[in-house]
């Protein structure tokens, strides 16, 4: 138990690296819905609070997804590789993959229905070989060169302000489709 | 065949909703054939989504496009002068199952919630415990529709069935508001056709949909040139071989009588016909090319040739699949004891610098859909060409099955099936957009068809370049509606006065209308 309790980040630097992680995804989402709210609108009130609830609500849960693979790793690296600069490698990774993510969706998404089916099998596995060569780099750089793991972390921290903005939004959104739905 | 239930219920579980049991769409009280009558013949309704009848060689279309058409027309009752009421699904399929026009069901888009009226005055409610009700659809909007009268049916299947991958939401819980909102929530995530509304699980889903498809690539290489036909607005891929038999089958073991409404998404835009009917009219062939209209778009027609080529193509991909259907319902005896009917929701239009159905235009190509009726033991083929239209098959249906035509129901009984043949009689056909106050204000923005006899009146308002602009045709001498003759022809003034009097009803907001 206190090897697992070890591996894992303190409370401190998960709720740094989830304020990262909501801020990427709900500001995406929320970045979305601009381009579907004009034909929400068509609906009635009830439909856009409760498709917009759906939004945000799934907003929640990917960034629990996220946040609960960045644990995985955590648990599985070695502790000086990863929990040592979770927040510093977190935030540099998910900004990293979030900008690809993006290129993607805006150009190139459609390339994944171009591709053969040793490639879907392939490029995955290889971009998650990338990723921890990516988070071995990283927590190798953080901890050589400590001034910019602590601008990193200071910028994560700051993050932490949109827990207070998106996650009550999410939880009324669980009660507005509590309402809509069931009562 | 997919599978859907991990992936759904994998999300229900994931999300923040843990209570909400999934529809129960099969109603286990309603054993079938407790209350059922074994003399009964079943009725099968077969509709393919957006087949104009314009592009049929059954009714005198240039290209080859349906010969197993023909083949079934040869023991069917075949209507040739059969009008949608509107040139868009959700007007014409609420028309059609209603037995209304669309100012009266006032469902325009769909979003819009039944009317109290509309959900109790429906097809399934009127024929009752008197058949075991099925449905089934590939068209989301449609199937929101069924959704909305579900409560009348005995089985309603999932429009993604038989499909080979895909991920849809939107019919996990139940209710109106669950409906439109998951609806728009499939849209924003899983849509192929706009950016993704989730940065990363979108991807991942992407992944896994293009995966599901690679997996079957043995047997799908170059079968699809134009790729593998997606369900609109949505992420869900089909083959239509498949989909085809599993309606055989699904239909096959139904206990009877049935009454199954089924509606295939073919031949839809994309127009994703197989590589084997890609070649078929590579002929050169093109229409005479027409003016393009100033409330349609600006396509060039090459590029609407083309696209008519593919539409082409796919329409018989369609009709050589609904041979195969009718085959297997022949094998199965199916079709010796049932109505069996075959139709569409609405046409579709390559012409005047117009492609597809979503147009404030109403000319022929896009409410003129094909309707045979094939009753059992019928041995000949009857010719129809008086007017009907689709708000016909409701009452036709009551009528087959000894059920009195309800008050409500404004359409008649077809000719030929018990209807007296009337030549004089108004088919309308409607596009309109409600004020802002919703669709119990008044209607907008309308295009508004009358068609009596050979004759065609049709009335575009409150567009902004056409506030008030009337078109006439005299189809019997131009079919093709190439000559607006609403100055110099004298009946255009007669009809105009019975078009502007239905218009200054229909358009009122619904707490005037009778």
């Amino acid at each position: 138990m206190s090897t697992f309790k070890s591996n894992f980040p303190t409370r401190a630097q998960i709720t740094n690296v989830f304020g990262v992680i909501v801020f990427i995804v709900f500001t995406w989402s929320l970045y979305r819905m601009t381009w579907f709210l004009p034909s929400w609108l068509k609906g009635s009130i009830q439909d856009v609070l409760t498709t917009s609830s759906f939004v945000m609500v799934f907003a929640l849960f990917e960034s629990l997804i996220i946040l609960g693979t960045l644990l995985l790793f955590a648990f599985l690296l070695p502790v000086k590789v990863y929990r040592d600069t979770f927040v510093p490698t977190s935030t540099t990774l998910l900004t990293i993959l979030a900008c690809f993510s993006v290129y993607l969706l805006q150009s190139k998404v459609d390339i994944i229905y171009q591709l053969e089916l040793r490639e879907l099998v392939l490029y995955p596995i290889l971009i998650l070989v990338a990723v921890i060569i990516l988070v071995f780099l990283l927590s190798l750089i953080f901890n050589r060169f400590e001034s910019p793991a602590r601008i990193i972390s200071s910028i994560a921290e700051r993050m932490t302000v949109f827990l207070y903005i998106y996650l009550p939004l999410s939880i009324l959104s669980i009660l507005i489709l509590l309402i809509s739905l069931v009562f | 065949m997919k599978s859907n239930l991990t992936r759904r219920e994998f999300l229900k579980s994931a999300g923040a909703i843990s209570i909400i049991p999934l529809l129960n769409r099969i109603n286990a009280n309603k054993l079938a054939g407790d209350s059922l009558s074994s003399e009964q013949p079943n009725i099968i309704f077969i509709l393919f989504d957006a087949l104009s009848a314009f592009h049929l060689s059954l009714y005198g279309y240039q290209r080859e496009t349906s010969p197993n058409l023909e083949r079934f027309a040869r023991r069917s009752i075949v209507y040739h002068n059969h009008h949608s009421a509107s040139n868009h699904t959700i007007h014409s399929t609420s028309s059609l199952l209603t037995g209304t026009y669309p100012w009266t069901h006032r469902t325009l888009s769909s979003k819009s919630p039944y009317l109290e009226e509309t959900k109790r005055n429906n097809i399934f409610n009127l024929l009752g415990d008197k058949f075991f009700q099925t449905a089934f659809t590939q068209n989301i909007n449609a199937d929101k529709i069924l959704y909305k009268l579900d409560r009348y049916l005995d089985q309603h299947a999932q429009h993604d069935s038989f499909s080979l991958i895909g991920n849809s939401l939107y019919d996990t819980f139940s209710g109106e508001t669950a409906l439109n909102a998951l609806s728009g929530l499939d849209n924003f995530l899983f849509d192929r056709d706009v950016v993704h509304g989730s940065l990363f699980l979108s991807i991942l889903n992407d992944l896994n949909t293009r995966i599901g498809l690679k997996n079957n690539s043995k047997e799908l290489k170059g079968m699809y040139p134009y790729g593998i036909p997606k369900l609109a607005m949505s992420n869900v891929y089909f083959l239509l071989s498949e989909v085809t038999d599993g309606v055989a089958d699904m239909l096959g073991k139904l206990n009877s009588p049935h009454f199954s409404y089924i509606h295939f998404m073919p031949p839809h835009a994309g127009y994703q016909p197989t590589s084997e009917f890609m070649d078929m009219f590579d002929d050169g062939w093109a229409p005479a090319p027409k003016d393009k209209h100033p409330l349609g778009k600006k396509i060039k027609d090459k590029q609407l040739n083309k696209l008519r080529h593919r539409y082409d193509a796919f329409v018989s991909n369609v009709d050589y699949e609904f041979g195969r259907l009718i085959d297997q319902l022949e094998i199965s005896g199916l079709l010796e004891n049932s109505y069996v009917i075959f139709t569409s929701d609405h046409g579709e239009l390559f012409e005047r610098g117009t492609r597809g159905h979503v147009t404030k235009l109403l000319f022929e190509p896009l409410i003129h859909i094909p309707l045979l009726i094939s009753s059992p033991g019928q041995r000949e083929r009857v010719d129809i060409h008086e007017l009907t239209s689709n708000v016909d098959i409701l009452p036709t249906l009551a009528h087959i099955s000894n059920i009195q035509k309800p008050d409500w129901a404004v359409g008649e009984i077809l000719p030929g099936l018990g209807g007296a043949h009337n030549p004089d009689r108004n088919v309308w056909s409607l596009i309109g957009w409600f004020m802002g106050g919703g669709q119990q204000s008044e209607i907008e923005r309308v295009s508004l068809a009358l068609n009596k006899g050979e004759y065609k009146l049709v009335k575009y308002h409150g567009y902004g370049s056409a506030k008030n602009r009337y078109e006439f045709y005299d189809l019997r001498n131009d079919p093709e509606e190439l000559d607006n003759q609403y100055k110099s022809n004298p009946i255009a003034k007669e009809m105009r006065a019975e078009l502007d009097q239905k218009f200054e009803e229909i358009k009122s907001p619904i707490e005037k209308l009778v």
